[in-house]
């Protein structure tokens, strides 16, 4: 079994914090979002920019119309993660590339724990 | 007058019956009258699952976002604000900038061009020929005095007004012998006629006589701005306008035979990958089979000339689903032999020089030419 890493108390997550923490020489964003817990590592598959920094916002369904104007835009529940340098999408409960439905580029994640209030990591 | 009336130049301004007080004798409707709200504004009659709501409330951002610096193009470079790395800096670059900018990106040499010049094209299709003389004299002088050191790896392109092409001519020969002067940059996106066009001879000719090797620079995101109008989406025109921009000119330049009847040139092409160049070169032979004379110039196949007397700048070099993708594409066009790495830095689709170091299917001695002996052979450094 893989290393189990601590990483704070869960009393000290609020809603939409990042935590960063080294595992085994690497930075590790735990992010809690909506009561969940997500942990990944905080390197782009791309060019390694620090994707764990970038805005998270919600993914968007596109409505067709009948009338031949651009789809309209609607904010849906899937939550994305946008890399800063070069704006990947990442989704944050799979960490999917949002744009490959095969999953070929992802996130690296890693499980959260949370045991006796205590919120660990493990690869 | 009240101070809070917002009107402009208040201390000008008399309301109409005091200038004509006949005005008052009538009931008057004024058909067209613009309020001003901003942008912002408006986002809060958007619904909240609206994403425009949230681009609305960041007019101001992008407003200000020197991005738009370019020809604005559709949509938002940035992506709204998702993009944080789209920067160009907002203040005034200077030496130590620059060596600390090469200590960041480990990069020993460094080419510099500045942002202004990319524009020229937008300054030639409104024929605004003086503007561009006056920046490219200018900008020269600025560079040499303020950041172009060569015993520091520091040097530029000449930006050739190529509009008049025997003033480009001129300066060359006045700075033939500037040490930190390396080439001379035509920027290609709206160069109208395209540059194998004999009017720009001259500028051939000097840079030949003066051993400058002519770089070819893609900009903008433009294609609706020159090209082609009506696209939607800025992945659209950024994919296709530095693209195109450097091919349509390419094709010229190759065509009309600049690089047969300038031997001694070397010509470089920046800042739009490397995919199309294969297509481009086995298209043109195609062509030129069946309608050599329509390129008399030329000596011996399109293709002969794309991989041997043409350099290219690596960024932004393309992301294929595999690794033997990408090899083909590369040594199809000529690569690695022809390949000069470039950041494009600090642009937000900039490569760093790890780019090139992880190809997994470049030869260590390979990965040495794209990186610095191609570029110091061509620029001579």
């Amino acid at each position: 079994m893989s290393e189990r890493v601590y990483v704070d108390d869960a009393d000290n997550f609020e809603d939409g914090d990042r935590h960063f923490v080294d595992y085994n020489g690497s930075e590790v964003c735990v992010l809690y979002l909506d009561e969940e817990f997500h942990a990944f590592l905080n390197h782009c598959p791309h060019r390694g920019g620090p994707v764990a920094r970038g805005e998270i916002m919600p993914g968007i369904d596109y409505e067709e119309n009948e009338h031949g104007e651009p789809p309209k835009e609607r904010y849906n529940d899937c939550k994305i993660i946008t890399c800063p340098w070069h704006g990947w999408d990442f989704e944050v409960d799979t960490g999917i590339h949002s744009g490959t439905s095969g999953g070929a580029h992802r996130l690296t994640k890693f499980d959260v724990e949370v045991e006796s209030g205590n919120v660990y990591i493990r690869s | 007058m009240s101070e809070k009336s917002g009107l402009e130049q208040a201390d000008i301004a008399r309301p109409l019956r005091e200038i004509d007080p006949s005005v008052e004798d009538y009931t008057i409707v004024d058909t067209d009258v613009h309020s001003y709200i901003e942008i912002e504004e408006f986002a809060e009659y958007m619904d909240e699952d609206n994403p425009w709501r949230r681009r609305f409330g960041m007019a101001e951002e992008e407003r200000n976002a020197i991005t738009q610096f370019w020809p604005g193009s559709v949509g938002s470079r940035a992506r709204y604000g998702r993009i944080k790395r789209s920067h160009q800096y907002t203040e005034k670059w200077d030496k130590d900038l620059v060596l600390d900018v090469m200590d960041y990106l480990s990069t020993d040499h460094s080419l510099l061009l500045g942002m202004a010049m990319l524009m020229y094209g937008e300054i030639a299709k409104n024929f605004e020929d003086r503007r561009m003389i006056e920046h490219a004299e200018a900008y020269t002088e600025l560079m040499l005095d303020h950041l172009v050191d060569p015993g520091e790896n520091i040097y530029t392109l000449l930006p050739a007004p190529y509009t008049q092409p025997h003033k480009a001519a001129e300066m060359i020969d006045d700075y033939e012998s500037e040490e930190g002067i390396v080439g001379v940059c035509l920027i290609t996106p709206g160069a109208t006629p395209p540059l194998g066009n004999r009017k720009y001879n001259p500028i051939y000719e000097a840079a030949e006589d003066a051993g400058l090797p002519i770089v070819f620079h893609s900009g903008g995101a433009g294609l609706d701005e020159y090209e082609t109008k009506g696209f939607e989406s800025f992945i659209e025109t950024h994919t296709l306008g530095f693209m195109n921009a450097n091919l349509s000119q390419l094709t010229s330049v190759v065509m009309s035979g600049v690089p047969e009847r300038y031997p001694d040139l070397d010509f470089a092409l920046v800042e739009s990958g490397i995919g199309y160049v294969a297509a481009l070169m086995y298209r043109l032979d195609s062509e030129y089979l069946s309608r050599q004379s329509e390129a008399p110039y030329l000596e011996k196949l399109p293709s002969d000339y794309l991989k041997n007397d043409f350099y290219y700048g690596t960024q932004p070099l393309e992301q294929t689903p595999n690794p033997e993708d990408l090899e083909k594409l590369m040594r199809l066009m000529g690569g690695p032999d022809n390949l000069m790495y470039a950041s494009d830095y600090p642009h937000w689709d900039y490569d760093p020089a790890n780019t090139i170091t992880q190809l997994p299917f470049l030869s260590e001695d390979e990965k040495r030419k794209v990186l610095s002996e191609n570029a110091m052979e061509v620029f001579d450094l």
